[in-house]
């Protein structure tokens, strides 16, 4: 399982990826400047959503790390397996002494390290940037909130890697683009209906179709460190990657690989 | 997959979505947590909602309004109007059924319930259904200005349910007998003469003529309706009368 995984994340050799994590870091010296998100915000729900009332904030520069970290996901994540289908690799690799969902676990691994490898790029950049140019330092509480974002990228990853199980590569890529941008769209609604006065009972289809979506809405709320909301974000994360991988599994298991 | 694998595979997906659903929640309370509510308008929270939420949303408050209408109206004629109000912004026949009930069996003879007879007319499998008979007996109640209205309606409720061209004509067959107001029944008695003729009863097709004939030289509706206006209020009379001068 983590031979798959290293093999993945040796992948990071190639030259467009050489290039990306160039591009990245270069693009966090241009970002280091930027405030927090709740700035970034003229709504005031949203901005009261993602602001540091309780714990610390999350910065903007943030969410560019997050949105390149999602390319490599959809990039990378969406490709590796259907790739591995179609050049036949996928046969050579299950006749040694691995399992499918091993391997499938494997290729999670690995894409997640790659993705989190430019993730911290950005971050380090940024923060890097920020020190040389200002001075200030972050605070330790500042910078934990912001590289405990990372865990964002487990059911994006997770998202990817089991489309590709279903589909070939490029139509992976743009049913993984689409599904994050559902994603991204759908993820005010139950807020503001939550918000909504006591006694409206809001029945509506859309509500079922909220839940075949992650919220990445909840992963920017102000929140302490340590806290019930923190450990709620951690099984969230971790139930959603579980409930895609299990799809993927099984959808892998009972494919044909031919 | 042998049997073991799907089992472990169902306990572990099933598990998950527990998971999945208890954080979900924890998540969204904390999420409305950071939020003052109090100080949002509901309107901003309904303007970032897909349609048919706030639709559904919309609908919610103008019952709720409606319905605190109804308990604060003490007067038989408010709480007609109350009950009619909700009844036609009820979406489920069975809530406008249960509206237009306390209407025509508590306020039988108001004439704000002529919306309730229309609705149990020829309704035969609901319980206070309304036959022609004493559709007519609640119209000959009505003043003389709301009978137009109320004719209309019974004769748009006939049509909707199909009703036999019998039916139709037995329905129209008294205002043959009586004298119009206005000259907009002109346009039922044009239905009746084409009823008439379809049965080729040409003598009540004749009536049906000359009873439009009769309707020509009558003031509209609407001039009828200005013209009480006026009466009951003469200082609307002269403003509109000097407005005109000054043109």
């Amino acid at each position: 399982m983590f031979a798959i995984a290293e093999m993945t994340f040796r992948k990071m050799k190639e030259p467009a990826f050489v290039m990306m994590l160039i591009l990245c870091v270069a693009l966090g010296v241009l970002f280091s400047d930027t405030g927090t998100l709740s700035e970034e915000f003229n709504d005031s729900i949203v901005s009261q959503l993602v602001s540091s009332r309780y714990g610390y904030p999350v910065m903007t520069s943030s969410i560019f790390a997050i949105v390149i970290s999602t390319l490599i996901a959809i990039f990378a994540g969406a490709t590796d397996i259907p790739r591995d289908i179609e050049t036949r690799m996928i046969m050579f690799l299950l006749t040694k002494p691995i399992r499918k969902h091993e391997y499938l676990i494997g290729k999670f691994i690995g894409i997640l390290a790659m993705c989190a490898l430019f993730f911290i790029a950005a971050q380090v950049t940024v923060f890097t940037t920020h020190y040389i140019r200002t001075g200030e330092l972050f605070s330790f509480g500042v910078l934990f909130r912001q590289f405990s974002l990372i865990i964002v990228l487990f059911p994006l990853v997770g998202m990817t890697v089991s489309i590709s199980c279903f589909v070939a590569d490029f139509t992976a890529m743009i049913l993984s683009a689409v599904y994050i941008l559902f994603a991204v769209s759908f993820s005010i609604i139950p807020v503001m209906i939550q918000m909504l006065p006591k006694g409206i009972n809001v029945v509506s289809n859309l509500l079922l179709l909220y839940y075949l979506f992650p919220n990445f809405v909840y992963y920017f709320q102000s929140f302490r460190t340590l806290g019930v909301v923190s450990v709620s974000l951690v099984f969230y994360s971790i139930a959603i990657t579980t409930l895609f991988l299990c799809i993927a599994s099984y959808r892998l298991t009972n494919r044909d690989l031919i | 997959m042998n049997r073991k694998t799907r089992v472990v595979y169902c306990v572990i997906f099933v598990t998950a979505l527990v998971f999945y659903f208890l954080s979900e929640s924890m998540l969204r309370q904390s999420a409305v947590a950071c939020v003052d509510t109090e100080d949002i308008d509901i309107d901003v929270i309904l303007n970032k909602l897909p349609s048919s939420i706030k639709d559904s949303v919309n609908h919610t408050l103008e019952m709720a309004r409606l319905q605190e209408a109804l308990a604060k109206a003490k007067a038989d004629k408010e709480r007609v109007v109350a009950l009619n109000n909700l009844a036609f912004f009820s979406k489920e026949k069975k809530d406008k059924e249960r509206y237009f009930n306390e209407i025509i069996t508590k306020y039988p003879t108001n004439r704000n319930s002529a919306s309730a007879y229309v609705f149990f007319l020829m309704e035969k499998d609901l319980k206070n259904h309304v036959d022609i008979k004493r559709f007519h007996e609640f119209i000959s109640r009505c003043p003389t200005d709301d009978q137009y209205s109320i004719w209309q309606q019974g004769l748009g409720k006939l049509r909707d349910v199909k009703a036999s061209k019998e039916q139709q004509l037995s329905y129209l067959e008294p205002l043959l007998n009586r004298k119009p107001e206005f000259y907009d029944y002109i346009r039922i008695y044009e239905y009746l003469e084409k009823l008439a003729s379809s049965f080729k009863n040409d003598e009540l097709a004749e009536f049906a003529k000359i009873k439009q004939d009769s309707c020509i030289d009558l003031p509209s509706y609407e001039q009828f309706m200005m013209e009480k206006e006026n009466k009951k209020d003469p200082k609307n009379k002269k403003k509109r009368s000097t407005k005109r001068k000054k043109k």
